[in-house]
């Protein structure tokens, strides 16, 4: 049953890449300049910019272009980059392991964050407890990143001096130093995921309490701790899920921003400086691979939702 | 803010599962009516409330006579006054060129505000449209409505940042870009109300009587889909402005020299230590503005009975 679910999802997942594919394609070539131009600079003549252009492919008819490309993606190849020397698929694998580990430690922290202080905040609802965490979710869920990530460094790396304001080490590097440089973008990061989850949380979470099957674990004599973890909790769970799986399109805009403003090399300074050098074959990988991610993640949500909430698969 | 989760959360589960996801009863919405009557406890009910909206009239305010009222120049440089601090000639100091912070800041307020109006106008318009199409279309929506879920798959920003590449800088290609970021989502709601729509007995009895299928949709259905569009597009208000900032804030969004929020922050920024007055008036507009937008909007969907996450505020 499950499986069926799973394979439905998979199946309808996959128009949708293409038609991102072609979307993609599509936008890049209607990008103005031409590369081969900017590449000769100086140096070109009309012979040296057509023999370019010849090497690089950018003579052939679209359909073409498009359906070579087309089949180097599915190869797992991206292409050649035009202005750095790598291929597209190396840069990326690079890059892209860097704003994973900071989305993905981002991510956690938020869900262990968002789900405690959600349930707390259900566990004290009305009080000042609650009102205090409701209002800091509001702001963390409207509040720019960037605006977020500035107030951090201001106070944390510049007058604090706790942490350094930009820079990035990766945690097999060197655990230690890596803590200190993710700190703050992992928490500008998290500040908007933990809200979106604890609100969602805090939200299914006063549900569950009012049901009826916790207030007869309470007639039963039941813990206060043993019907919120063992009852409550595993219920008010399954909505939360699809919050993360929602968030993760927050999250992947709010990494961009964050790794500019810290100076991290990763996707999103990527995707910047490829707009800045209109590098097209990079864009074109950069955005097909991202949205692959994205729907990758929700896809993988919806499953997890299904497995946990089994009426959802049969809607 | 992320909007009733019926709503986006649906979406974005059916940008994987196609047009089916959205599929539901439909059930008679409270017409604009409701919203006109409860117009007072929406904005004055609670003190939060009257906050909110006492802020987003101050800035709508600022924005509209602001540059009449401000001495000072957003645009024209002064470079032997460069980073000088507040003074009667310059409320809030000068920039790295010389320009005067509080013009720009009001200035800022305007191209802020009117941008993010124009696209949530623009969205709404081509949205519907988009999707009432869809909906009345069977064989269309499957086409159409698959690339709505494609574009939805593309993270907003990045598809932002992608389309002011290809349109390049510039006022009203931000506000195509911008557009382009979130007319699917009105599309998405509007395919689903039509459709249900017009499986009911008064559409049906419209259409035999003889109604075209633009009379139906504008004199039977609107009404009908007022609240979930005004949802949406309170929504999609408070999500331009951020985005906006959020472009300018990396350079691909208002083209200097016109002044934005986003980019004061930017420079601002690097100034942080020497020139404190660049940042903090840009930092605590943008907040304010976009705290006050979300929360009437929240509120807004509170009235209309929207919520499906039974927040506390």
């Amino acid at each position: 049953m499950l499986l069926a679910y799973a394979t439905r999802r998979v199946l309808a997942a996959v128009p949708v890449l293409l038609i991102v594919a072609l979307v993609t394609f599509l936008l890049m070539s209607l990008v103005p300049g031409d590369p081969a131009l900017v590449l000769l600079g100086d140096s070109a003549t009309a012979e040296s910019v057509a023999r370019l252009r010849a090497e690089l492919g950018l003579d052939q008819p679209a359909v073409v272009r498009f359906l070579s490309w087309f089949g180097g993606v599915l190869r797992g190849d991206l292409g050649q980059s035009i202005f750095l020397s790598d291929p597209v698929a190396t840069i990326i694998a690079k890059r892209g392991l860097v704003s994973l580990t900071l989305a993905v430690v981002a991510q956690a922290v938020a869900i262990v964050l968002g789900i405690a202080l959600g349930v707390v905040a259900a566990l004290r609802r009305g009080r000042w407890t609650d009102r205090l965490l409701s209002t800091a979710a509001v702001a963390g869920i409207a509040l720019p990143n960037f605006v977020v990530a500035i107030v951090l460094v201001a106070f944390f790396a510049v007058r604090l001096r706790w942490f350094p304001a930009t820079g990035f080490v990766a945690p097999w590097d060197d655990l230690g130093r890596s803590l200190a440089t993710l700190a703050l973008p992992v928490a500008a990061l998290a500040f908007k995921q933990a809200a979106l989850i604890a609100r969602m949380m805090r939200g299914s979470m006063v549900e569950v309490l009012d049901s009826e099957y916790v207030l007869a674990a309470s007639a039963r004599g039941l813990s206060r701790v043993r019907r919120v973890v063992r009852h409550a909790l595993p219920n008010a769970l399954g909505p939360t899920v699809t919050v993360i799986g929602v968030g993760f399109g927050s999250l992947v805009t709010g990494t961009v921003i964050v790794e500019v403003v810290f100076g991290i090399p990763g996707l999103g300074q990527l995707l910047i400086d490829g707009v800045r050098t209109r590098d097209i074959v990079l864009l074109q990988g950069l955005m097909l691979t991202i949205t692959a991610v994205y729907v990758a993640v929700t896809l993988v949500t919806d499953i997890v939702q299904a497995w946990v909430n089994p009426r959802v698969k049969l809607s | 803010m992320v909007v009733g989760q019926s709503t986006l959360g649906q979406a974005v589960g059916g940008a994987v599962a196609g047009a089916a996801a959205l599929d539901r009863t439909a059930r008679a919405h409270r017409p604009m009516t409701v919203l006109r009557d409860n117009l007072r406890t929406l904005l004055l009910g609670t003190p939060l409330a009257v906050a909110c909206t006492a802020v987003v009239v101050f800035w709508v305010v600022v924005a509209v006579i602001g540059p009449l009222v401000v001495p000072g120049e957003p645009i024209v440089t002064d470079v032997g006054a460069r980073l000088s601090a507040p003074s009667a000639a310059h409320w809030l100091g000068t920039d790295e060129f010389g320009r005067d912070v509080a013009a720009r800041l009001v200035s800022g307020a305007r191209v802020s505000l009117t941008l993010a109006s124009i696209t949530v106008v623009v969205c709404l318009v081509v949205g519907t449209l988009l999707g009432a199409v869809a909906g009345f279309n069977e064989r269309l929506s499957q086409v159409l409505m698959r690339v709505v879920d494609a574009v939805m798959a593309i993270p907003g920003l990045v598809l932002a940042i992608v389309l002011m590449a290809v349109l390049g800088q510039g006022l009203g290609t931000i506000v195509i870009a911008l557009s382009v970021v979130h007319i699917p989502l009105f599309a998405r709601v509007a395919f689903g109300e039509v459709r249900a729509l017009k499986e009911l007995e008064f559409a049906q009895a419209a259409s035999a009587l003889g109604a075209s299928r633009w009379r139906i949709l504008t004199r039977h259905f609107l009404p009908s889909m007022t609240s979930s569009l005004t949802v949406q597009a309170s929504y999609v208000l408070s999500t331009a402005i951020i985005t906006e900032a959020s472009l300018s804030f990396l350079g691909a969004g208002v083209p200097p020299p016109t002044p934005s929020w986003g980019a004061e922050i930017s420079s601002g920024k690097t100034y942080l230590f020497t020139a404190p007055w660049m940042l903090w008036p840009a930092v605590i507009a943008l907040t304010t503005l976009v705290l006050a937008v979300s929360l009437l909007g929240d509120r807004l969907r509170d009235v209309l009975d929207f919520r499906a996450d039974g927040g506390s505020l």
